[in-house]
């Protein structure tokens, strides 16, 4: 399982944590992400819209010849985005994972503002050797 | 396994061609957010109105085509320009894309179930469109509004293409 | 997969993922924390309530996240769901109680929840001046909790303490009212 990186953005469509964990993708200036996590996130709602069933969610997963996103929405509008090699499997119990640990070295830290860039060390520290576990 | 709608546009971002499957009944006027009948429904975020019915053609087609534009564009971005997306799912339908080297796009929106799709929209393209709109020497270069598209050939053909397949129902 | 009740739900988290830590610690944490508020506000009870009301809602923002990524749950289709889900999972997986859910309203917006039990209390008696019995309400951290943990999932409450065995009351209970659901905040996808 190569996982490539893990966007989170906030409810208002606000890049607060980028990480690449393995090679696969280009790299982007910080700019370039900050408009990927506002395209995405405009692009989540209206995929939404334009369902021609009614009451579909956003885009759930998005398949490409070199890579696999998946995008995980919480019940309080926090998006977890994972980006995997094209047929990867198991990427739901990855980011039910990744959302128990941002909601136990991000959240619970009372120092940490919430909607504001993630910036804990624990957290990071737990999430890289999660990843490598893999 | 269903399909729902088809579409092509061409490199000038305009929805030359457009089918629909199995759909709900579609509104007759263009949506306006404005004149919703709920007065508490407000539209913070500039995005599309929540919950003001089923879109008409037009409006879907401009939707549809944003969202295909702006994930082919974030692909490039993020894998190099000769990468694009081949579908995403939502949790009710899937939406396949395809597009050729003269940036012809071809869009189909099926049930969740279906895979490989790809090889299709090929397929319509090589096989129909190709066929029976490019190589028709009466069809224009350009199909502004769909001109020269929607010929019984090529609606024709497309039918009785899919009807067959497993995936139309 | 069959569908778990709220309570079954509750039990199997507090039985298997969580760390428990000694109740007198916290009741004791708890304790100087509002005793140091009496003192700092000079015995205002009325700000020391409100004070306890504002660190709960800290409490309660991020208590939701908790919650939501150890329990898997989806979204709660009526208001007596949510209530529910607070009773069975949430004061279930915190405090190891489960208060009752009573006295709804004829709209199912309003209800009570009456703690037979509360570890914050524990050996707890209001001062005796007389003002603390009429204004404090003690547990008032809890109504902050549960406020900001619901706005996090767009429903607007208001909770309130209208009774307090510390007070001499026969119960405790706490009235909890829907305010409005918080539809402009709502996930994309989400009903």
């Amino acid at each position: 399982m190569v996982v490539y990186s893990l966007y989170i953005l906030n409810k208002a469509a606000g890049l607060i944590y980028q990480r690449d964990f393995n090679e696969g993708l280009r790299k982007l200036s910080s700019n370039d992400y900050l408009v990927l996590s506002g395209t995405f996130h405009a692009v989540h709602a209206i995929a939404s819209r334009i369902s021609p069933v009614p009451s579909s969610s956003g885009i759930e997963v998005l398949e490409t010849e070199t890579f696999r996103l998946q995008c995980f929405q919480t019940l309080t509008g926090t998006k977890f985005l994972l980006i995997s090699e094209p047929r990867q499997q198991g990427s739901d119990a990855i980011l039910r994972r990744i959302y128990e640990l941002y909601a136990d070295y991000v959240i619970k830290n009372p120092f940490y503002q919430i909607e504001m860039p993630v910036r804990c060390d624990l957290f990071d520290r737990h999430l890289g050797a999660y990843i490598k576990s893999l | 396994m269903t399909i729902y709608s088809f579409w092509i546009f061409d490199r000038h971002c305009e929805c030359i061609y457009h089918k629909d499957f199995k759909r709900p009944m579609r509104q007759l006027r263009p949506t306006s957010a404005l004149s919703s009948t709920d007065p508490k429904q407000r539209n913070t975020s500039g995005g599309p109105p929540k919950g003001s019915g089923p879109l008409t053609v037009d409006d879907e087609s401009k939707l549809v085509f944003g969202v295909v534009f702006s994930l082919r564009n974030m692909v490039k971005k993020l894998s190099g320009d000769q990468e694009s997306f081949f579908s995403f799912k939502t949790t009710k339908y899937k939406l396949h894309f395809f597009e050729t080297q003269t940036n012809l796009r071809f869009v189909m929106v099926t049930d969740t179930r279906v895979d490989g799709v790809r090889p299709i929209l090929e397929q319509i393209y090589a096989g129909l469109y190709v066929e029976y709109v490019v190589k028709n020497p009466l069809s224009p270069p350009e199909h502004p509004g769909g001109e020269g598209v929607n010929n019984e050939l090529f609606t024709l053909g497309l039918d009785r293409f899919l009807r067959p397949l497993s995936i139309f129902e | 997969m069959a569908v778990r009740t709220p309570r079954q739900i509750g039990e199997d988290v507090w039985k298997t993922r969580i760390e428990k830590v000694n109740a007198e610690l916290v009741t004791l944490t708890y304790g100087s924390v509002v005793a140091q508020l009496c003192k700092d506000f000079t015995n205002d009870y009325i700000q020391v309530n409100e004070q306890l009301d504002k660190m709960g809602y800290n409490i309660g923002i991020r208590l939701i996240e908790d919650i939501l990524a150890r329990t898997n749950s989806e979204r709660c289709r009526s208001f007596k769901d949510t209530a529910e889900m607070i009773s069975k999972v949430g004061f279930k997986i915190f405090l190891n109680i489960t208060p009752a859910i009573l006295n709804w309203s004829q709209d199912n917006k309003q209800f009570s929840l009456i703690f037979d039990d509360n570890p914050l209390s524990d050996f707890v008696e209001l001062p005796d001046d007389g003002k603390a019995i009429n204004e404090l309400w003690y547990s008032n951290i809890l109504c902050g909790v549960l406020r900001g943990a619901l706005e996090m999932v767009q429903l607007q409450v208001e909770a309130k303490f209208v009774s307090d065995v510390l007070r001499g009351d026969d119960t405790t209970e706490m009235r909890v009212t829907l305010i409005r659901v918080l539809e402009d905040e709502m996930p994309v996808g989400d009903e």
